[in-house]
């Protein structure tokens, strides 16, 4: 198998980079809008790519001519395309680890020994507080983001919430997820 | 790299399409549909790569000059990470709980919920049911009597989960 090419080692360098900046990041970050933390980890990312690319050879030293892609702006951006995509990855699963249902019921478990009843289950979802953990996060966000207004014991969703669902719902048809009306 | 990069981007997007034509609303295993179809379509690169010109009749020269074993990998890896990222759009869209509730409100009367209506739409109940229907299908949890367990895929599943977390210092 030969090496691959110099865009793709260095995205896998600057991938390393993204995740060191992100840990980094979210254990100095104290608000609440921590994806702000993993898009400047990207962008860090990215720069130490460019940075990399422009100051290294096109075999990087130690390369096989059958491994160097012949045009480097196809190298570069076949490189950076690679970033991007795992970066969208590292995304998905940080946010499904962290905060998505799945992987908390998962951990709960496997921290039994003896099994789980899903009433136990439901115990780790509930709070002290009208809203269950899952909405606890959720429906203050929409709320600063805009999306959603709190008025007289409901929320009513505003002008940017309802473009929001609009592309949300036709999305959720497209991909079969929804019946259509 | 340019014609591996268009091959693998053209065979996932007609992946994406048969997918969505196999799948009904609210199927049941949508993932055995992704990964059954997503099986053929790496034989069939390797096919089109070996078959087609270097510059698939539309390419300048410079970016038809990649050697062939080099093209060829970087296509399958690139046919991995785009077949990935519809996968993983999926099921943000499919799963995210922010998205259900937009468009809960979206289909709602008046685009108004109560916090009782929605608890019945996106409470925890109706969630964990789904999850763990979903969990159970794709063999990470058994159920033994009224409890679940998780199977040996599940307890590494979270263990990544368990580890990631660490790495990136995140808690809910």
């Amino acid at each position: 198998v030969r090496v691959p090419v110099k865009g793709l080692i260095l995205a896998a360098v600057s991938l390393c980079v993204l995740v060191a900046t992100a840990a980094a990041g979210l254990r100095i970050y104290r608000g609440d809008r921590e994806y702000r933390v993993l898009l400047g980890a990207l962008a860090s990312s990215a720069a130490v790519y460019a940075a990399l690319f422009a100051a290294l050879p096109p075999d990087l030293g130690f390369l096989a001519r059958g491994a160097v892609e012949p045009d480097a702006r196809a190298d570069f951006w076949n490189g950076m395309l690679f970033l991007v995509l795992v970066f969208h990855g590292i995304w998905a699963v940080t946010y499904m680890v962290w905060t998505g249902p799945t992987a908390r019921v998962l951990l709960a478990l496997s921290r039994a020994r003896r099994g789980v009843s899903v009433r136990e289950l439901w115990r780790e979802f509930e709070t002290g507080d009208r809203a269950s953990v899952l909405l606890r996060r959720r429906l203050p966000k929409l709320t600063q983001g805009g999306y959603l207004r709190e008025e007289r014991g409901r929320y009513v969703l505003l002008p940017r919430g309802r473009a929001a669902g609009r592309m949300v719902t036709y999305v959720k048809r497209a991909i079969g997820d929804l019946e259509r009306a | 790299v340019a014609k591996g990069l268009l091959l693998s981007a053209c065979l996932v997007a007609v992946w994406a399409a048969a997918v969505r034509l196999l799948l009904r609303p609210r199927s049941e295993a949508p993932l055995n549909v992704m990964v059954t179809t997503w099986v053929p379509v790496v034989p069939v690169y390797v096919l089109a790569y070996r078959l087609t010109p270097a510059d698939l009749g539309v390419l300048p020269a410079p970016l038809a000059a990649t050697p062939m074993p080099l093209g060829l990998l970087n296509g399958v890896l690139a046919l991995a990470v785009l077949s990935l990222t519809v996968v993983q759009v999926y099921y943000h869209f499919h799963n995210s709980i922010t998205l259900r509730l937009l468009t809960e409100f979206a289909r709602a009367p008046h685009h108004a919920l109560t916090p009782a209506q929605i608890e019945a739409v996106c409470g925890v109940q109706v969630l964990l049911d789904e999850r763990l229907r979903a969990l159970e299908r794709a063999r990470l949890l058994r159920r033994r009597g009224d409890r679940l367990y998780p199977t040996a895929a599940g307890s590494l599943a979270a263990g990544i989960a368990r580890v990631w977390r660490a790495v990136l210092r995140v808690s809910p």
